[in-house]
């Protein structure tokens, strides 16, 4: 007798964000959006999303429905937060309708949730919504779970947006019953399978940066670290995986990296055409580590 | 009287809510509210000025390089080199943009607005039910609606390969900056490019443009409601391409077009949750903070208004200015499109006007974006050094998908002091303003029919005709009106 299809029921909510982790994530190439919505994505295995705003075909509280029994623990489910969570005085929280606030709403579905996919740098680290001077008091999931006493199971996809391959390929894994959080995340939680290398590891210019062959100006060949690449301290597998098909990417044009992926973006330290000044070889892969011991 | 709340409205970006007043199974009053605080403008305050392309893409994930041009723009002003930016660089922003609009229309048909008509899958259940109701098409057509929907996104994914091999991934391209874009062409990325791009004019002319024109026919009645005030803005491209389909003005509903210009545009609070404190008598006049509690606020969106009008922005206003504006042989295209869908363009504001005319500028700008590839000139670079001044202002106007999209940044000390932006959904979502005069959205929904409560359908169809856009339009600014001095 053939397997019964397994399902992994989605909540996908979005807080503080932009929406574009969505559309990165239904940019995926292999499988298409409509095959990651309506077919099974692994042998036995679909991916039910149950919510997601900017999809459904229902509205108001027919469409929230779904939300608030994932919320009283019917069922099983893996929640998705897109966004950073607004902690800031009620009116600054905005809502998805009924009548609850997007902080609570969010405790409430961590809670009973099997584990929590902080999708996009602003999820897992307050990212863009967070950045200086913080105008929504926004904070990463992970941070917000733990100041409201909860120890949650929390996997970041980090990345402004993420790649799709990162999204499907972990919700993949999750589905399949092979994804291990405590095997399989580094210390910022991100999958190490996806995010286990510095960008400029295997970055097509780093022949350049290592004999010093700078470019001065946009469009010059050679590597961009004078023109504020952060590839030398970002983790991300964009120069082996390419993007939008595996076509192209940011330095394949001939952009410096914003190190989108980093809990540090965007508030560098400089800005994003500014150059980093204490990067060195050869201890370049423990830059982080190293701040860390200096006090970041 | 009956008061309905929606909210959620879903299959649009961010979150609204829209609440309508019925009576006697019509809507007699509107409020739209925008419900998300952001502050992008406020993060932008005292960075370095090249930042700013990066930091407003994240305004919105769907339309990020209209924000990331726009941006582009008002720094190359601010810096007194607008000029100086090659022409490969505005071409291929050109390109960018037009593929942009034509990805993101296509994506409004088929997977946001287009499902209050029809459905992607057989059996509507799960993310897409419940059934559509009011089904017109019959089931051919259905089945063809649901081979499309496929395509459709597809097409948006071509899109997004040229955007990516022109100015590097998407959402959120890092190759938009000051000063052009890094990429120095050569012949194979023209042909990388305009091969894909003939893919998407052959979607659009196959599938898009007959379905749009085929909902005309199937809902002829949405042709005759859901119109605005019928006051129409659009800024143009703003890249320097003259084969652009975008034309800029202001086109009042009593009459003849007038040039754009700025000084005209006020934005007001009143029913916004802000509370505007003192001018403080410099450059930047007054300041406005979030306020968490206001009585008669009930929206995070301001109310922007052209000359005191509600004007409202997106394809159908581009068509509008456009046929006042627009090059002959552009517009006799037109014509024959709206005559298709029966319908014409001195009737054109209404629901189903809205989606139609966003087929027809989809249509419009991949041709452009076709005519932007083949004039690159390959070898030749797309970018100049952009020095950062030390002080300077600078406005960027251009469309993007939804509409007319302005940025101004001051710059102080080689920061910025400074950054706004006033984005189309801002017009179309925008609440009353002091005069008590509805926003876009507001006003399009009244008169429509609700025959109980379940049955919110033709509001509905009219909110998301707009192809409303909350991230864009929910912003903190800071400045009361956009001087046409300050250029
Ligand atoms: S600094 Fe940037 S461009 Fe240079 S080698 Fe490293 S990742 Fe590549
Ligand atoms: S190269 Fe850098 S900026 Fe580009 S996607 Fe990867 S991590 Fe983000």
């Amino acid at each position: 007798m053939p397997e019964l299809t397994r399902s992994i029921k989605i909540v996908w909510l979005h807080a503080v964000g932009c929406t574009g982790c969505s559309i990165s994530t239904f940019n995926s190439t292999y499988p298409h959006a409509p095959q990651i919505l309506l077919e099974e994505i692994l042998p036995g295995i679909r991916v039910e999303i149950l919510f997601h705003s900017t999809l459904m075909k229902a509205h108001g509280s027919r469409a929230l429905k779904p939300v608030r029994e994932a919320a009283a623990g019917r069922f099983p489910f893996l929640l998705v937060v897109e966004g950073a969570i607004p902690v800031g005085p009620q009116s600054y929280l905005g809502g998805i309708g009924g009548g609850k606030d997007l902080p609570s709403l969010v405790e409430d579905l961590a809670r009973h949730c099997t584990a929590t996919v902080a999708l996009g740098t602003c999820a897992a680290y307050g990212g863009l919504a967070a950045a200086r001077p913080n105008p929504g008091q926004c904070r990463g999931v992970w941070d917000f779970l733990e100041s409201r006493g909860l120890e949650a199971a929390v996997i970041n996809l980090p990345g402004c947006p993420p790649h799709p391959d990162w999204v499907i390929g972990t919700l993949a894994a999750v589905a399949a019953g092979r994804f291990d959080v405590t095997r399989d995340l580094d210390d910022e939680l991100r999958p190490v399978m996806y995010y286990g290398t510095l960008v400029h590891q295997w970055c097509p210019r780093r022949a350049s940066f290592d004999e010093g062959k700078f470019a001065k100006k946009l469009g010059d060949p050679g590597c961009l670290y004078e023109l504020g690449c952060k590839g030398s301290i970002t983790y991300g597998d964009c120069p082996q995986r390419h993007w939008n098909n595996r076509v192209s990417w940011c330095i394949g044009v001939g952009a410096p990296c914003s190190g989108c992926t980093q809990p540090e973006f965007p508030d560098w330290l400089g800005g994003f055409q500014e150059k980093i000044t204490d990067v060195q070889l050869p201890t370049i892969g423990e830059y982080w580590q190293q701040r860390r011991e200096r006090g970041r | 009287m009956r008061r309905i709340s929606i909210e959620p409205v879903t299959r649009v970006e961010g979150h609204l809510k829209v609440e309508v007043e019925v009576s006697d199974g019509r809507v007699v009053r509107a409020e739209s509210s925008g419900l998300l605080f952001r502050g992008v403008e406020l993060v932008l305050r005292g960075r370095d000025p090249r930042d700013a392309p990066v930091i407003t893409q994240r305004v919105c994930g769907v339309c990020p390089q209209s924000h990331g041009i726009a941006a582009c723009l008002a720094l190359e002003a601010a810096a007194g080199m607008r000029e100086a930016v090659p022409r490969n660089g505005e071409l291929i922003r050109g390109m960018v943009m037009a593929v942009q609009h034509a990805a993101d229309h296509i994506l409004h048909f088929y997977v946001l607005g287009g499902l209050d008509y029809f459905s992607p899958v057989p059996h509507a259940v799960g993310l897409f039910g419940p059934t559509t109701e009011d089904r017109r098409l019959v089931d051919q057509e259905l089945d063809r609606m649901r081979r499309h929907y496929v395509e459709a996104l597809e097409t948006w994914r071509l899109g997004q390969e040229v955007i990516s091999l022109a100015v590097g991934r998407s959402p959120h391209s890092t190759g938009l900056l000051p000063g052009g874009v890094p990429l120095v062409p050569r012949e194979d990325d023209i042909l990388a490019w305009r091969f894909r791009i003939a893919r998407m004019r052959d979607f659009i002319q196959r599938c898009y443009l007959p379905d749009a024109q085929l909902l005309c026919r199937r809902y002829p009645e949405y042709l005759q409601m859901g119109s605005a005030h019928g006051d129409f803005l659009a800024y143009g491209a703003g890249v320097i391409c003259d084969s652009a389909p975008l034309y800029a003005g202001f086109l009042p509903s009593e009459g003849e077009l007038h040039p754009l210009a700025l000084e005209r545009i006020s934005e007001g609070v009143s029913r916004s949750w802000y509370r505007e404190t003192e001018e403080d008598g410099e450059a930047v006049p007054s300041r406005l903070e979030p306020m968490e509690s206001k009585a008669e606020g009930y929206s995070w969106i301001k109310a922007p208004r052209y000359q005191g009008r509600a004007a409202e922005v997106g394809p159908l206003a581009q068509l509008f200015v456009g046929s006042q504006a627009g090059q002959e042989e552009f517009w006799s295209q037109v014509a024959d499109l709206l005559a298709g869908a029966g319908a014409d363009l001195e009737g054109l504001s209404s629901t189903m006007g809205r989606n139609l005319a966003r087929a027809i500028m989809a249509w419009l700008m991949i041709q452009w974006a076709m005519q932007c590839a083949d004039s690159v000139a390959p070898g030749e670079p797309a970018s100049v050094a952009f020095e950062v001044p030390r002080e300077g202002e600078g406005i960027g106007l251009t469309e993007a998908p939804r509409g007319a999209l302005l940025h101004w940044v001051v710059i102080r000390n080689a920061k910025i002091a400074s950054y706004r932006i006033i984005s189309p959904t801002t017009w179309n979502a925008s609440p009353r303003d002091h005069a008590g005069l509805p926003g876009p959205m507001e006003r399009a929904v009244v008169g429509l029919p609700v025959a109980d409560d379940e049955d919110l359908t033709a509001v509905l169809r009219t909110v998301r005709s707009f192809d409303p856009c909350l991230a864009c339009a929910v912003h903190l600014v800071e400045l009361k009106k956009v001087g046409g001095e300050t250029r």
